[in-house]
């Protein structure tokens, strides 16, 4: 059971790294968006790292949901199979 | 292991989620957020599925109809036969080592390391059969499990493991039906297996009348006490009435009791010993290193090819003889019967009993295998008698009387009346397709569905070895 509690703990950091990754990614990019910096490959790279951190955000809200929704199609396909045909 | 695995898709799920969070620009790592995403689902319906992998397994083995106990007794019969197949060459070997020298040793050598790498195979497959069929759900489990570890680690190994559990739980029982398919049967020959394990002996049997004279070309029929008599084997005397079963598919029986059954100018000569106990009558001649069996007629006489048959209670007191003539004191107490076998191409001139011309009862000519004769049949009456008989030999030559018969040795007899090299270059031919190559080439299939399945199960890029690292 260690490293099942070893794994589940992980896990739970790997979430809370990856909400403060969110908020932080999603300040720089409106940061390199909004400055006065004249290049426009950096406002690209402000704009990508913004739409990154929505969809992590978005990804990280939809983690139970999706494995729910796995658990839940997964036990529906696994009604007992019909009698196989006898020769 | 189940619950760990389930663990390990989460975490692969929320680590591509946190590769997607990162703020660094550099597409090289954030392609791998979402292909982490998707691993974690993709791990996570496995390891919901692994119910429904077990209900497909068992669901598929009952339309294949795989049977593993009945694979394992054919896998135990198959590895027992092979056993007595390396017993006998192995005993044949080392038998004829010690008459016809090492060649034979040559032979059977590699037959016997072909057997041994066939046992040994199929005991393997036994020892992998036995894994499968007792730890198939535990080794699903654990593939999963390696499947599931993020980054794609181990999901190679993983997928192997899976696919190599599912394929040989139901390809394995399925070797029996793979080569019956395959494999075209032999016609099985009549090996007689007991007489072949009560042991094969070889020697020289030497067929004399009354007084040891050898009985030239007599037929020497050795057959069973017991089961109706059953002919073992047939051998034909050479002219000093020896016959020679030193040769390989020749033989003696050596373990067992037989009646035998000597022949000459078909008359049936009653001889002693019989029946042959092989233990008290057969001797040992370590010089030749063979046996020797000495039959000795009973009421016969052999003079030049011709034969005097005594009717039981004559006693034969003193014989003579010279080139054209044999001379006989006698007894009986009763009147008896005394045959003469002349052989085509001698004469019988005169017959006297003291000064009296014999007393002829029938005279008639006869075949025997080809070989003419004549037969006389001469009545004695009770009292002592001085036979003096005259035969004329003109060109008769004693190779005249071999009978026209072919000879059954005993070996080849026992092996179905083949040719021992022949035979066992046949049967070791089959034995080392059907329980080498065959059981070998069926590995190998199984091997390549495993991977096309590991395949299926852990993708095209799973199973390639990186050598570019992002």
């Amino acid at each position: 059971m260690e490293i099942i509690d070893f794994i589940r703990d992980t896990t739970i950091k790997v979430i809370a790294i990856a909400w403060m990754l969110f908020f932080l990614t999603w300040a720089i990019g409106w940061a390199l968006r909004g400055a006065p910096i004249p290049f426009l490959r950096v406002k690209r790279t402000g704009q990508g790292l913004i739409e990154d951190s929505i969809w992590a955000a978005f990804w990280l809200a939809m983690g139970s949901t999706v494995f729910g929704l796995v658990a839940y199609i997964v036990s529906t396909l696994g009604l007992p199979f019909p009698a196989p045909p006898t020769p | 292991m189940l619950t760990l695995a389930f663990y390990l898709s989460v975490l692969t799920y929320y680590l591509g989620v946190l590769v997607i969070a990162l703020p660094i620009p550099w597409y090289g790592i954030k392609r791998w957020g979402p292909i982490l995403i998707v691993d974690g689902i993709k791990s996570a319906i496995l390891v919901f599925s692994f119910n429904i992998i077990l209900w497909s397994i068992s669901y598929i083995s009952e339309i294949l109809q795989v049977n593993w106990e009945s694979f394992n007794v054919w896998l135990a019969s198959k590895i027992s036969e092979l056993i007595l197949v390396y017993t006998f060459l192995f005993s044949l070997r080392s038998l004829a080592t010690k008459l016809v020298g090492g060649f034979l040793g040559i032979i059977t050598s590699p037959f016997l390391s072909l057997i041994t790498y066939s046992i040994i195979l199929l005991e393997t497959f036994l020892i992998i059969g036995a894994i499968i069929h007792n730890y198939c759900s535990k080794l699903i489990a654990l593939g999963i499990l390696l499947h599931n570890v993020p980054f794609r680690i181990s999901r190679a190994a993983g997928s192997t493991l899976i696919a190599f559990a599912i394929v040989y739980f139901l390809g394995l029982p399925l070797l029996p039906a793979f080569i019956d398919t395959v494999v075209t049967p032999l016609t099985p020959p009549n090996i007689n297996i007991d007489a072949l394990k009560s042991g094969v002996t070889y020697g020289k049997v030497y067929v004399c009348d009354i007084i040891e004279n050898p009985i030239p070309y007599a037929i020497l029929r050795i057959r069973e006490i017991h089961d109706n008599n059953l002919l073992l084997a047939l051998y034909i005397a050479n002219s000093k009435g020896i016959i020679d079963a030193t040769a390989m598919e020749r033989g003696l029986p050596s373990n067992k009791e037989f009646l035998v059954e000597v022949e000459y100018l078909d008359e049936t000569i009653p001889v002693n010993p019989n029946p042959v106990n092989p233990d008290h009558h057969y001797q040992w001649v370590s010089k030749d290193k063979y046996v020797k069996l000495k039959l000795r007629s009973t009421n016969t006489i052999i003079f030049k090819g011709i034969a005097l048959i005594f009717q039981e209670g004559i006693v034969v007191k003193k014989i003579m003889t010279n080139s054209t003539a044999i001379k006989l004191n006698i007894t009986c107490n009763e009147n008896k019967l005394l045959k003469i076998l002349i052989p085509h191409g001698i004469k019988l001139k005169e017959a006297y009993d003291n000064s009296t011309p014999l007393n002829i009862l029938s005279k008639g000519a006869s075949e025997w295998h080809g070989v003419k004769y004549f037969k006389y049949h001469i009545k004695i009456l009770k009292g002592s008698h001085r036979l003096s008989i005259y035969f004329d030999f003109n060109d008769f030559n004693i190779d005249n009387v071999k009978p026209d018969v072919n000879e059954l040795p005993y070996v080849s007899k026992l092996l179905g009346g083949r040719n021992v090299i022949e035979l066992i270059h046949k049967f070791m031919a089959f034995f080392f397709f059907t329980y080498f190559i065959a059981p070998l080439s069926y590995f190998f299939i199984l091997i390549s569905i495993t991977y096309g399945l590991a395949l299926f199960i852990g993708g095209r890029r799973a199973m390639r070895i990186p050598v570019r690292v992002l």
